[in-house]
């Protein structure tokens, strides 16, 4: 186990044979407002978690968004296709529940699955969206305040030539 | 070292490893090839090839090679198909719902069995396609977006089976693959060329930080949470293929949980198969012994005495239904044509598996192996009866017909095993086929002041 403070600022890299010690000197860092340590182990062990006391992994929320989308997904699926080109099989309603169960369970789990581990993809996915979207606000705004509040207030159709504007102080006299 | 005496797991198993040595011995495992391995893997690949043979004549000529007729036109292929899927079934209990039983057997061998399933489910998705004639269109079983905008049938349990299928595959491979991390990382560190590639790509970085440790261990668990309820519906919807149908002999309530005890019995007989001859072979003895034989033979016995009462169960339904086609049925799988076929599967799989009553059974690994033997064989033959001698006395006696198995039978079901060992070697000897991390996570770390936490 070794403690290292990140790097940049001078750090300190401290190996540990026995695990109640590396939890204790963890307890001692935190105790002096030193947050930016990383622990290396080669398994997880409950003794340095409770020293770091760290938040529940937020990994939960993506296994229920997967979930909860899968399932969705399934029923929804499985019934708008049952509608799009209605067809009676076996006397059953057109959209029957019972056997749509089954799909949307698998889905369920699909989902699910793949989105707990997809966590790191989405979460760089969301990003790069919302960079993109920053992008597109900012880009369009800038285009706004470019074209329309600037250029248009200024920019005549009939082809004068172009003079360089500045402040209409004679045109004011003569009104 | 504080700790005296080497430290005990609650059911009294005593780990006598350090973390060094799991690390040693797991790399030790992808030491170059013996040639007996060699020999093996040409084996396995020479039996793929004659099924993918016999798969180019099926393709050519169609299905009439595989002895489809009049009343039956499932037979040895969907046979094949729901003994694969079954064999699967066994990895995904010993990896996830044990995981999630925290029982402490299972670390040493849970790897082997997981990759176990991921293969057995990749030979067994196979089958569905070779059987539906016109291989090269089996993608309309999705259901995609076509220029008639026609959608699969949902209320068919043949659809149901597609997706529980896919899913099953996806997330079994997703749950390996993940697995895999924290170990293929402690491997890479020691390995060199192409193979540091590879691992450096599938340990995805891995460095065995705090954060890191958080939430991969927080996944595990979702995963296997997910994984459990998807192991026991998967062998329910490939039950409901049959129990949805009323063929007598098929439309039973009991088949679901049924299915699955059977699933899992196969699939374990399959685990002691492979494992056996593969601890000697990886020199692992020291790290899967009696303690997980003794272990995985309660759960056959468990597993085997619920079929055991199935078998009665289905015997007894029969003749209580009062239902002459029911009876019949039941009455024709010991004493008619396919008399052969139901007792084997009854002797195979009620009555060997009794034997594991006693320790010394369950400790001695050549009347393990062998007993393995006797399930693999058992629960490819209650496939085998239930399908077949169901389809082949339906309810008008005139078209009653028997049904002969052919050389494109067998060419496919032994290509099936070549391709099913041919991955499972390949894996064995590039992977790590003990999990390493989760030992590790089983020996306390040392201690200054002593004791447990």
């Amino acid at each position: 186990m070794a403690l290292l403070r990140s790097r940049r600022k001078p750090g300190l890299l401290a190996s540990f044979i026995h695990v109640d010690a590396a939890a204790d000197a963890i307890r001692a860092l935190r105790a002096r407002g030193i947050r930016d340590l990383v622990v290396y182990s080669a398994a997880p062990n409950h003794e340095i978690e409770e020293a770091l006391d760290h938040r529940v992994s937020p990994v939960r929320l993506f296994t229920l968004i997967g979930g909860l989308t899968g399932c969705a997904a399934g029923f929804g699926m499985t019934l708008w296709m049952s509608h799009d080109w209605p067809v009676v099989v076996g006397g059953k309603p057109i959209g029957s529940i019972p056997p749509y169960v089954v799909i949307a369970f698998e889905l369920t789990i699909l989902l699910g699955a793949l989105s707990t581990v997809a966590a790191v993809a989405v979460f760089a996915l969301g990003n790069a969206l919302a960079f993109a979207l920053e992008a597109l606000v900012a880009g369009v705004q800038a285009l706004r305040l470019e074209y329309y509040e600037l250029f248009s207030r200024l920019f005549a159709s009939s082809g004068r030539p172009f003079t360089p504007w500045r402040v209409p102080a004679r045109r004011l006299e003569n009104s | 070292m504080a700790t005296a005496a080497p430290p005990v797991t609650h059911d009294g198993h005593v780990i006598t490893q350090t973390h060094a040595d799991v690390t040693r011995d797991v790399a030790g495992t992808l030491a170059p090839a013996s040639r007996g391995y060699v020999l093996l893997l040409l084996g396995a690949v020479s039996l793929f090839l004659i099924g993918a043979l016999t798969f180019l004549v099926l393709i050519k000529d169609g299905l009439g090679h595989a002895g489809y007729q009049p009343p039956i036109f499932w037979s040895v292929y969907i046979t094949t198909f729901v003994f694969w899927v079954g064999i699967g079934h066994a990895g995904t209990l010993i990896s996830a719902i044990l995981f999630l039983f925290r029982s402490p057997w299972r670390t040493a061998v849970y790897r082997s069995t997981e990759a176990m399933t991921v293969f057995a489910v990749m030979t067994a998705g196979l089958f569905p396609i070779i059987h539906i004639g016109r291989q090269w269109i089996f993608y309309w079983l999705l259901p995609y977006p076509n220029s008639r905008y026609l959608w699969p049938n949902f209320k068919s349990p043949l659809l149901w089976d597609v997706f529980a299928i896919g899913t099953y595959l996806t997330v079994s491979t997703t749950f390996l693959v993940f697995g895999l991390i924290p170990d293929v990382a402690a491997v890479r560190d020691q390995s060199s060329g192409w193979r540091r590639k590879i691992y450096q790509l599938v340990s995805v970085g891995w460095r065995g930080t705090d954060n890191q440790w958080r939430h991969y261990s927080r996944a595990y668990l979702y995963l296997a949470a997910l994984a459990t309820p998807l192991v026991l519906s998967v062998h329910s919807v490939v039950s409901w293929d049959f129990a949805m149908g009323i063929v007598p002999g098929w439309h039973g309530t009991i088949f679901a949980p049924y299915f699955v005890a059977g699933a899992i019995y196969s699939g374990i007989g399959m685990v002691l198969t492979l494992i056996i001859p593969l601890r000697r072979a990886l020199r692992i003895e020291h790290m899967i012994g009696d303690y997980h034989f003794d272990n995985l033979g309660k759960l056959t016995l468990l597993t085997g005495s619920i079929l055991f009462y199935a078998y009665g169960c289905e015997y007894f339904v029969a003749w209580y239904s009062g239902n002459i086609f029911e009876q019949t049925t039941f009455f024709r799988r010991a004493f008619g044509s396919y008399w052969w076929a139901g007792w084997t599967m009854i002797i195979c799989n009620a009555f060997v598996s009794q034997l594991l009553w006693f320790r010394k059974i369950r400790t001695n690994l050549t009347s393990l192996f062998v007993i393995s033997i006797f399930i693999n064989i058992g629960m490819w033959f209650e496939r085998f009866v239930i399908i077949v001698s169901s389809l082949s006395n339906d309810y008008i006696p005139w078209a009653w017909d028997q049904l002969t198995p052919t050389w494109a039978d067998w060419g496919i079901l032994a290509g099936s095993f070549g391709w099913f060992g041919m991955w499972f070697l390949l894996f064995a000897k590039n992977f790590p086929i003990v999990a390493i991390q989760e030992i590790k996570e089983m020996i306390p770390m040392p201690r200054k002041r002593g004791g447990h936490h």
